[in-house]
Parts: C-alpha cells; structure tokens; sequence
C-alpha cells in the first residue's frame, strides 16, 4: 500500500509539471460486479482530465489501461467471491489554470461461475437481554503495590505499566494499570475507593501486582521486576 | 548533547522569590519540622551509583520516565517573587501524574495540549500556596514555608485545566503574566478564596517529602523519576532531568523556557532540596468534585 502511495505521489508531481489548460475531475463508469473470468472494462471517459492514471490496490493480477488512460480492461479468475478496488487518478486544471488532481474508487465484485452462497445457518436464539458471554476472568485493573522506604517503583515495571495505558508506539489495552504507595490516602485520609481492592488482597505481599478481573476476583504476582512481569501478569486466563 | 551556554547557570540579576535570608532558613532539619509527618529521609533503596547513571538515563531516554515526561505544562511567573511555589506546584504535578502511569510528558513551551497530554492531570495554582506564604505580595518565600502550607491543606487547582474538570473551588493560577497553560490574575489574599476551599484543597496535598543531602541523592531522586524543588543564587526551580553526557540538571523554568544547572549549580542547591513522592490520590482518577 506504501508502495503504490508513493507511486501515485510521484505520478502526480510529474504530471502536474505538463499540464495545459482543462478542468480536472475523475469519473469512473462500468460494471460493479462480474462472473470470473469475463472482460470486464471500466471507462474514464466522463472525466475532465488530462492524464490518467490507473491502479488496482492490493492485489497481483493485471490489467490493461488502454486509449491513452481512458479505459481500464480486467478479467480475473477466482474461487470465491472477491471485490477489486480500483483508483482513477487524473491530473489537469483548475479553474484559474492551476494545476489540479482527482481521485475516484471503483470497486468491482467478481463471483465464481455457478456460484452458489453457503447456506448460513441460523443462529440459536439468544435473550436480547443477555449479552454475549465474555470471560469472567479478564483483567481490567492491575497495580503496582510497594512501600516507598522498602524500595522505588522499579524503571522496568513502571515502563509495563505504561505500556499498558498506551503510548506513541502502542495502543492502550483493556487494562488499566498505575501505581499505588501502601501509605497513600485520598484526601479524606482513607485508601482511595480505586485501589480498596488492591489494597486488601495485596498488602501483605508487596512489592506486588494486584490483577483485578472483571468477575471480582484477583491475581497478587509478588515482587515484579520486569516489564514482562506486568505484561505477563493480565494475560488473560482461558 | 550540547548546552545552549545561555541556558546553563542562569542567574537572575536579583531575586525573584528566594531572597538569601528566607534562604537560610532552608535547612534540612527546618524542613523537616515544617512538613512534620510528611518527612522522610532519602531511602537507601534510592540509590544508584554513579557508575550506572549513564546506563538509567539511557533507559530514562528511551522510555520517557523521566520526571519532565510527566509534566505536561510550563508556567511564567514574571515579574512576580512566586519563584519557590511554581517550582513546588511543578514537583507536586509530576508526583500526581506519574501515580497515573501515563507519560503525558514532556511540555513544549507555549505550545497548547495535544490529546494525548491530557492523562488525569491536574494544575496547581502556586497562588493558592503563595498568598498565604507570603501575604505581602512582594519578597518571596522559602521552601520551608511553602512545603508546611501545602503539606497541611493542600493546593487550590488552576482556574485553567487540561480538561473541563468540575472542581467546587479554584483558584488563579499566577498574580504573574501566566501564559498559555497557567491562568494570571490580580492578587488574591487568603481571606479571599472561595469560601469552602479548604474541602478542595485538601484533595491536592503532598504525603511524603523526601530531603536529600547531597547533590549526588538529588541525582538519583530524578533518575528514579522524582522530581527535586531546589533554591538557588535567589531563585527556585524543579530539577526533572539529568543530562549525563554534560553532567547537567534540565528543569522547566517559570518563564516558559527549559533550562539547565550544571553539577557545580547543583551541589550548591543541596540545601533546601526537596522531593515529593506521594501526593493523595483520588477515589478515581477520572471523576473529580462536582460543581
């Protein structure tokens, strides 16, 4: 995909740098599905354009792009159902003479021959109230329980638990993770509501890892050090 | 990397919040009196020898965690002596938000929030603090008063927030210019907050205060992610990076710009430093006291 964005940048540069004088759109016409096998040709004659330019996204067959840009020829062979993503890049003018380009998709379904859908079996009944069963033991929470005076948040564990709320290079999960000093309060000088749990299942065992799942229940991992330790440690339970 | 010279050993031609005789005041046993139950000694678990601190401030580099990459803003005091409680409001922060594990860090001087330095955030007006410091106005303050006022009561949150919390109470952020992340305003006396600020306040009040005794446990402090708040040649200011290549303490200066301390600015800082390791923590990091 990178390849064929840097291909289509560097056709547009050099068309744009030959342009004359007409107005720019892109207009893709011809059939959306097919029977594999057959001839299939998409016309970009309704555009406005001067060059053309077309591609076939992510896929190894060919096609033939004839009358100077302005038809697409394409026939596939194939033994399911498949859809072909075709772009049309045009490059002329703007209105006030500008250089300009423009895109249009097309999307081609091709069937097999004698295709026959699989019969889908309909799926048992379920109460609307009921919602998809989930696994009871998934982690939701998991925090880093330690005394300041025994020893600091180690680097190594702190860098897991970032990694699991999410940064520039990774996507957040579905665990919530930080880190709690045994002696903390909320303002009111109680153990914060959010770490109750945390606190009661892993206080005799720091430095630890309190896993809060979704079912209520608990997982202590005493004395963590690495960040695979807290990776490790809210995989999920089959 | 290379010290622009100009940010390195910045001096104020005069005080502009740490006069030398509220200075002095700062010994390590005032402190400790000051903060009372609040104090603790630097843990010997804290430390990492010298030899090691180029391979930490490596992985420090590579994986965001220093102190400066929980802090997501800058603060201006100028032309106000508020020096020592926007270096506090900025340590206090930094503790807050690495509590939350989420590196929201570092700022861009006078650059808006992109989402993703948002986190569970909160600003700290250093006036909330400093009008009771220093009720005059004009003079300054030591950390010794600073840190006895917010380990008591707490801070007051900025009138500007990096999210539209609901807090019962707040405060303006600076009697200074303030800048894009902190509110300025007219002077505020104590008598004058919003009546009730106390029950605010207290949610925002540091629980432990660690004071090192020498420039090398400052060090360690900020390689484990900690900030310092030192006073130093008539100024205060939170140390939140060490630069081992240049042996220089990066900080966040209140007047929207990085700057740095070389090892010999540094070691006259000892006196004084301080580290905030635990600050209260919410019931929940993502709802607050509603209006």
């Amino acid at each position: 995909m990178k390849r064929t964005t840097l291909l289509l940048s560097l056709w547009i540069s050099l068309s744009l740098s030959t342009l004359g004088w007409a107005q720019c759109k892109a207009v893709v016409t011809g059939p959306k599905e097919s029977l594999s096998g057959d001839l299939v040709i998409l016309d970009a004659s309704q555009s406005q354009a001067q060059k053309y330019l077309w591609k076939l996204l992510e896929s190894d067959k060919s096609f033939l792009s004839t009358d100077g840009g302005l038809k697409c020829i394409f026939a596939a062979g194939v033994d399911e159902p498949r859809t072909f993503h075709f772009i049309l890049v045009v490059a002329g003018t703007n209105a006030n003479g500008g250089p300009e380009v423009d895109i249009a998709t097309h999307d081609l379904l091709v069937k097999p021959r004698n295709y026959t859908p699989p019969v889908v079996k309909p799926e048992t009944p379920v109460n609307p109230q009921t919602p998809a069963p989930t696994n009871p033991s998934r982690p939701t929470r998991v925090t880093y329980l330690f005394e300041k005076d025994s020893n600091p948040v180690p680097s190594a564990v702190l860098k897991g638990l970032i990694s699991l709320n999410g940064t520039d290079a990774n996507a957040a999960s579905s665990v919530y993770a930080s880190y709690f000093e045994i002696d903390g309060t909320a303002g009111d000088g109680d153990v914060p509501k959010q770490y109750e749990i945390a606190v009661k299942a892993g206080k005799d065992s720091i430095p630890c890892l309190v896993v809060e799942n979704k079912d209520g229940t608990t997982k202590v991992i005493k004395n963590p050090k690495t960040t695979d330790d807290v990776l490790n440690a809210v995989k999920e339970t089959k | 990397m290379a010290i622009d010279p100009s940010l390195l050993d910045v001096v104020m031609n005069e005080h502009d919040g740490y006069p030398e005789d509220l200075a002095a005041e700062d010994t390590i046993p005032a402190l400790w009196d000051a903060c009372g139950s609040a104090s603790r000694e630097f843990p010997k678990e804290y430390w990492i020898e010298p030899s090691q601190w180029a391979e930490v401030s490596a992985y420090n580099d590579a994986n965001k965690l220093w102190p400066i990459d929980f802090v997501n803003r800058f603060t201006n005091q100028s032309p106000s002596h508020e020096c020592v409680c926007h270096a506090l409001t900025k340590v206090a922060e930094c503790a807050w938000n690495r509590a939350t594990a989420l590196v929201i860090g570092p700022p861009v001087p006078k650059q808006p929030l992109v989402p993703r330095q948002f986190g569970y955030s909160v600003w700290f007006s250093a006036l909330s603090i400093y009008s009771e410091a220093n009720p005059r106005k004009w003079g300054g303050s030591n950390t010794r008063n600073a840190l006895q006022i917010a380990t008591k009561r707490g801070f007051l949150p900025d009138k500007l927030q990096p999210k539209p919390y609901k807090f019962k109470h707040s405060l303006v952020g600076t009697n200074g210019k303030g800048c894009i992340t902190q509110s300025s305003g007219d002077w505020v006396s104590v008598s004058k907050f919003p009546e009730g600020w106390e029950e605010t306040a207290i949610n925002f009040r540091p629980l432990e205060v660690i004071f090192p005794e020498s420039w090398e446990q400052i060090v360690c402090l900020v390689l484990n992610g900690i900030a310092v708040g030192v006073g130093r040649s008539g100024h205060s200011i939170p140390y939140m990076r060490w630069v081992n290549d240049d042996e220089a303490m990066e900080y966040p200066d209140s007047y929207e710009v990085f700057r740095y301390d070389s090892k010999r600015m540094v070691k006259s800082a000892v006196g004084g430093a301080y580290a905030i390791v635990n600050m209260t923590v919410p019931d929940d990091w993502t709802t607050f006291l509603s209006a």
